[in-house]
């Protein structure tokens, strides 16, 4: 037994206006202060005031959202009440809007101690939208959370069903401007995960059907909008691939390690998600490539690339995304984001025993032990191919 | 071989927890106890329930109790006879035996999500454990 859960998923460059259509009589806002400078809120408020919605907006999530930013939201939502939480932003905002959400709903519990595996009452007291502004790490789709504890310096993956948004909102004009490193960045996570969702045990069909089409929209799509944020129809494009991504791995697990790592990483040296796992991905690739050739072999063909083997066709495929990630300025080696050596192998310790602690591990396709995940870093430091 | 959820298959367990090093360095800052409750069910007809406490690296002990009451632990899992059959057996995963609530747990769950590497370390050096099934 196992389940596909996602939100409803209203898209199109009309979708904001579905706000409109919301019952409810107050709503508070989780988002960024640029978001509010950039006039987004205005947009959103605007729909909330035809709907009869009254409105307050909490704006002070940051990228990588700490534990102490998530409890000043969980006290405003305590304080004002809200029957409607609305995520605005990225992967900070929305991840912040339903740690907000879960700590509302039961203000006696912190965000280390939120699983999947006790029920938590948030929907009791209000519902959750999820709008998207870049495309994207996928968050408005899934029921995972990633918070930082700035004490530890650690960042904090969990999540429950409960955390499902209601509803999400795909607006491609929300991302018609996003800045060229923000796109290339936001892609290469969209374009990770769809690997992250393919690459695990836990996959099936209901799994496999949108990670293909998302790899598919990725090749097409994120080289173009990249090009040019105007292309609109790659734009949303793209926000399409990125919820359909995250659909997949959240259903499944996010089992290729990429985003293990990626957290590692970016938790002590605060490199951007989406270049973190980007940058992993190809290698975890090469890790899993006998044993996922079957999955990564069907997805290189999906994709129109032409093999006389699975094997073959996974390294076609991983050398495309290589290509892919340099046509669009990412970097093809740990080194080349400027992070020192010694200062990368005095954490290494650290990062290979948090990597290895998320609980997606179990679900990988093929479990590196302690030395193999060492020598993953390792090689990705140094941009080397994957050779054990 | 001994059989599931008898003292004697506990102290196989405990045995072989007692007896690795990596267990013991991998769970060597690590305290917790646990009531496990095997639900009656379709072939089972009464519950067995058995306590597990896990201090610094070493299993202090690993017994048989007639009664959830007779012991205090900080954690409880409990599960129908035959999930835990399908668990050990490798043809259900833990993880997805939790997330589907088949297996559950109560407790604190704040330091259960931070304890990942003493987990890892316990179920690795169970994975030798050879559980045979009576029922």
């Amino acid at each position: 037994m196992w389940y596909f859960r996602n939100p409803l998923i209203v898209f199109g460059d009309d979708a904001l206006e579905h706000l409109r259509e919301i019952q409810g009589s107050r709503a508070l806002i989780i988002t960024d202060e640029n978001l509010v400078k950039l006039g987004f809120v205005e947009k959103v408020a605007k729909e909330l005031k035809y709907a009869g919605i009254e409105y307050r907006v909490f704006d002070q999530v940051e990228p990588d959202p700490s534990i102490e930013t998530v409890k000043k939201g969980a006290a405003v939502a305590l304080e004002y009440q809200p029957d409607w939480l609305i995520g605005l932003g990225g992967g900070s905002a929305m991840d912040a809007a339903k740690m907000i959400w879960m700590l509302y709903g039961t203000p006696d519990t912190e965000p280390y101690a939120i699983t999947p595996f006790q029920v938590f009452e948030a929907r009791s007291k209000a519902k959750m939208i999820c709008i998207p502004t870049t495309s994207g790490t996928g968050s408005e789709v899934t029921w995972f959370m990633v918070v930082t504890d700035t004490a530890e310096q650690r960042k904090i993956a969990t999540g429950t069903p409960e955390a499902m948004a209601d509803i999400a909102i795909l607006d491609s004009r929300l991302i018609k401007d996003l800045p060229k490193n923000v796109t290339s960045d936001t892609g290469m996570d969209v374009l990770s995960h769809t690997f992250e969702g393919l690459c695990s045990t836990w996959r099936g069909d209901f799994s496999d059907g949108p990670a293909l089409m998302a790899i598919k929209l990725v090749f097409q799509y994120l080289k173009r909008s990249y090009d040019n944020g105007s292309d609109m129809e790659a734009r949303e494009h793209m926000l399409n691939a990125s919820a359909l991504a995250s659909m997949s791995w959240a259903n499944a697990m996010p089992a290729l390690l990429s985003h293990n790592m990626g957290h590692a990483l970016g938790g002590f040296f605060h490199v951007t998600h989406g270049k973190c796992v980007g940058l992993y991905t190809p290698f975890n690739l090469e890790y899993v490539a006998e044993v996922g050739a079957g999955i990564l072999g069907q997805a290189a063909r999906f994709i129109g690339l032409e093999g006389k083997s699975d094997l073959e066709l996974t390294h076609q495929l991983i050398k495309k995304t290589r290509e892919l990630a340099h046509s669009i300025g990412q970097p093809l080696s740990v080194k080349e984001l400027n992070i020192d050596r010694k200062a990368y192998e005095k954490f290494l310790p650290q990062m290979v025993e948090r990597a290895l602690g998320e609980a997606s591990t179990p679900a990988a396709l093929r479990i590196p032990d302690e030395k193999d995940m060492e020598k993953l870093f390792l090689y990705a430091y140094d941009g080397k191919s994957i050779d054990f | 071989m001994s059989i599931f959820a008898t003292q004697a298959w506990l102290d196989d367990s405990a045995g072989l927890l007692n007896n690795s090093p990596e267990y013991a360095e991998g769970a060597k800052d690590y305290e917790g106890s646990y009531l496990y409750i095997v639900e009656a069910d379709e072939v089972l007809s009464t519950p067995i329930y058995y306590f597990v406490d896990l201090y610094h690296g070493k299993c202090k002990t690993a017994k048989i109790v007639s009664s959830p009451t007779e012991v205090k632990a900080e954690f409880e899992m409990s599960a129908a006879y035959s999930t835990w059959k399908k668990i050990l057996q490798g043809e259900l995963d833990g993880n997805k035996a939790l997330m589907t609530r088949k297996l559950k747990v109560k407790g604190n769950m704040a330091k259960l999500m931070k304890s990942t590497k003493p987990a890892e370390a316990y179920f690795k050096a169970l994975s030798t454990l050879k559980t045979e099934f009576d029922k």
